[in-house]
């Protein structure tokens, strides 16, 4: 026995420290390499999940960009941020979304669950230090070993295909132009009742703490950071945790400026679903955005206030 | 728990470490963990089924020793009747409820009478098919009278729930397990390294192989009105390997495993693609089914003894069975039907036992008659693999309709070359081996240590390089 565990040993430890010199040679070689410059006219990001890749189309409002991702929780998008702000002097402010479903337990899932971290985790592992690994390796390890795998893998093809240009290739999110429209289906259906079901009184530690981690990040740097609340369907917004949101809002993130948009009307036909804009619904959206942008919205000191006056003004509903 | 997980690459060595190292003291408490394990291995699956087969393991123990100790022959089949109705009928209930119903309003609905069914939304218990199988081997040898009963109860279950062979198999009987459970085992060096070997190999068949094929097989079984003749060839071939790869595979690393707890299992396959007729085909294909239908149904029902309608009967019900225990879809039974086609020429020209040894057995090549042998059973094989990978039966004559078409002769649209690299690479490989139990287990043991350790390096590479895209092994749906 005691000859089999020695053989095993020697068998196999020569290949995992091969693995791991490999793994940690190509992790600085793409995080060395890898091209997160954006264009010098850009001094505003949109980060976020679903609701702002598919609500705001950067290509209509001048000096912003938009790197969000679908079902990105903010210990993904901290990584990014510190990766671009490193890079990126221009960028002076940063809009992140900020909503109900961000707040849930539902995160944890998304950051560390099997399906999320085989999809993030590769994304991002060459930018993460020790700790920010450390945590998804002790709530999942064997997610995390499979993503280190796959990490691996597309690290190598990186590498030797030259596909250093992340942010141009759109692996690090952007506008998604969203055609469905699915409210008239959804109404039909009981899914709003559904969804109060599921109504949880719980919050995400998790992605409270790397918002928070987002919001030092940008101080340090000196970037204005604003939380955005997104156009949503007026019945969807009912079923949300709305008094534990606005009580966190309060208690983590009384600093940060909070745009509010989730009352403002659109028709029907410009939601892809519940709690997304279409692409007619982003683009009277980013137009309006836009707009408010123009006239100083980012510099007023009671924003939401400004807003509601615009709405009124431009006649936006 | 899939083997060719991260969880069961954990799984694996802490049962192994506290087998020899702390249950070591005992065989019974080897047995123990190993039943723990088991149904922890199981649970892992889905806990819900746990019940059914420790159900099952009761049903079949307690009728097995109620049989033995029956005094009158009418107790005895009383008892006998109630394990196997009782079994067959939780594997009908399971698997082949929805199928019966809607076969039989279909059948109605022929004759003009319209009925509503009412089908069950069914989840098929993982294994089901192989511990039922178990079980109605032990049974049945107890009521023959060719086996006593267990009365250790621990050690019956291991028999039924040996986490290596319970989902998939093979299918083994109780008078070649019981006794290794019975028994203290020793660690074995040589069989332990033999054991991983078997593993690594089982790994490349399925991660490397099966698991590419059948990216590309379902892209062309499930498109198959967009391709080519000659494309739709390259799908029926890419599923060919897939199967085999990741039900082989499967048994390799079963019997790998068994192996590092010092217990052998059966063989399950015999480098079939290298048969030189059906009839060696059957012999090397999921050997542990195909024998289990000869010593349970085709023997009892007369063999190949009576005359010959009752040779092309007993043909006919046996891979019509064998097809029907694959699943609950007319495209398994046609499948085994095609291949009782194959099969009776050979039977009833007294040539069904002509090709028993291994092909070109001491030679690097076969010589022309045995490669043509071997490329005309690989044809029928291909062929009939078709109706099995099909959707449905209509899907499988328009797929086969497809290939003889003008387009056979064009260049298959989709070729990928480092696939079709690794599957040559591996032809290659099984040859090489295929006089031993499975293809690496001689292979390169006379070469240097350092080139024998590159080339398994080199296996390790390309399951590590393939690895992720994990898909479930085929015969866990059976």
């Amino acid at each position: 026995m005691k000859k089999f565990i020695t053989s095993l040993l020697w068998f196999f430890l020569p290949l995992i420290l091969v693995i791991i010199v490999i793994s940690i040679t190509l992790k600085k070689s793409v995080n060395d390499k890898v091209n997160c410059v954006v264009d010098e006219k850009t001094t505003t990001l949109v980060l976020g999940h679903s609701q702002t890749e598919c609500g705001i189309n950067d290509s209509l409002i001048t000096g912003v960009k938009n790197f969000s991702s679908s079902a990105e929780p903010y210990f993904y998008t901290y990584q990014k941020l510190k990766k671009i702000v490193s890079v990126n002097q221009n960028i002076k402010t940063v809009l992140i979304s900020f909503s109900n479903n961000q707040i849930d337990t539902l995160m944890n899932e998304w950051t560390y669950g099997d399906k999320y971290l085989q999809n993030f985790y590769p994304k991002y592992n060459f930018v993460m230090n020790s700790e920010d690994a450390g945590l998804l390796f002790k709530n999942n390890f064997t997610g995390f070993i499979s993503s280190e795998h796959k990490s691996f893998m597309e690290n190598l093809d990186i590498v030797l295909k030259s596909k250093y240009a992340i942010l141009s290739d759109r692996k690090w999110g952007s506008y998604l132009y969203l055609k469905r429209n699915k409210i008239d289906s959804l109404n039909k259906t009981d899914t709003i009742k559904k969804m109060m079901a599921h109504h949880s009184e719980n919050y995400s530690k998790i992605n409270i703490q790397y918002l928070h981690k987002i919001v030092d990040l940008c101080k340090k740097n000196d970037i204005k950071l604003v939380l955005v609340r997104m156009p949503l369907y007026p019945t969807y917004f009912k079923t949300k945790n709305e008094i534990l949101f606005q009580r966190i809002r309060k208690e983590y993130f009384s600093d940060v400026p909070f745009l509010d948009f989730h009352s403002v009307s659109f028709k029907d036909d410009e939601y892809g679903d519940y709690d997304h804009l279409n692409y007619k619904g982003a683009k009277r959206f980013s137009i309006f955005l836009d707009t408010l942008i123009k006239d100083g919205l980012l510099d007023k000191n009671k924003p939401q206030q400004f807003i509601e006056e615009a709405l009124v003004k431009y006649k936006f509903d | 728990m899939l083997f060719n997980s991260i969880n069961f690459a954990l799984f694996l060595p802490i049962v192994f470490l506290l087998y020899w190292f702390v249950a070591n003291k005992d065989y019974k408490y080897q047995n123990i963990l190993l039943l723990v394990a088991s149904y922890f291995f199981y649970a892992c699956w889905d806990y819900r089924f746990l019940f059914l087969l420790v159900f099952s393991t009761l049903l079949d123990y307690f009728t097995g020793l109620k049989m033995f100790d029956s005094k009158s022959s009418s107790g005895k089949k009383f008892w006998f009747w109630l394990s196997i109705l009782v079994n067959l009928g939780f594997l009908g209930f399971f698997k082949y409820y929805n199928f019966f119903v809607n076969s039989f309003a279909e059948a109605l609905s022929n004759l003009g009478m319209h009925v509503e069914v009412w089908t069950l939304n069914v989840i098929l218990p993982v294994g089901i098919s192989f511990y039922t199988f178990h079980g109605l081997s032990y049974v049945i040898d107890i009521y023959y009278d060719r086996i006593k009963p267990e009365r250790n109860f621990i050690d019956y279950s291991v028999f039924v729930s040996f986490f290596p062979l319970l989902v998939a198999g093979p299918i083994e009987r109780a008078t070649h397990l019981l006794p290794q459970i019975q028994k203290e085992r020793k660690f074995n060096y040589t069989t332990a390294v033999d054991g991983l070997r078997q593993i690594l190999w089982g790994l490349f068949k399925k991660v490397v192989i099966a698991d590419n094929c059948a990216e590309y097989a379902n892209i062309i079984f499930n498109n198959s009105e967009q391709y080519s003749g000659s494309t739709l060839v390259m799908g029926a071939l890419f599923f060919t390997f897939q199967i085999y790869c990741d039900f082989s595979g499967y048994s390799d690393i079963a019997l790998g495993t068994a192996r590092l707890f010092g217990i052998d299992l059966l063989r399950n396959f015999a480098f079939p693609y290298f048969s030189r007729d059906i009839a060696e085909f059957w012999r090397r294909w999921h050997i542990s089914l195909s024998t289990w239908f000869r010593d349970y149904l085709y023997i009892p029902l007369g063999g190949s003894q009576g005359g010959t309608w009752m040779k092309v009967r007993n043909t006919f019900i046996i891979f019509l069975v064998s097809g029907f225990w694959h699943g609950a879809n007319w495209t398994f039974i046609i499948w085994g039907f095609l291949n009782a086609l194959y099969f009776i020429p050979l039977l009833l020209a007294k040539r069904n036992r002509n090709n028993i040894g291994t092909v070109a057995e001491g030679n690097v090549l076969p010589n022309f008659r045995e490669l043509m042998s071997m490329l005309f059973t690989f044809s029928l094989t291909v062929f009939a693999w078709i109706f099995f990978r099909a959707n449905s039966l209509s899907d499988a004559f328009s797929f086969i309709g497809g290939i003889f078409d003008s387009s056979l002769l064009s260049f298959p649209t989709v070729f990928p070359i480092t696939i079709i690299v690794l599957v040559i690479f591996f032809i290659i490989i099984e040859w090489i081996g295929r006089e031993h139990q499975y293809a690496l287990q001689g292979f390169g043991l006379k070469w240097p240590k350092l080139l024998r350790y590159g080339f398994y390096y080199l296996i390790i590479v390309l399951i590590f390089a393939f690895m992720g895209k994990e898909q479930e092994f085929i015969y866990f749906q059976f």
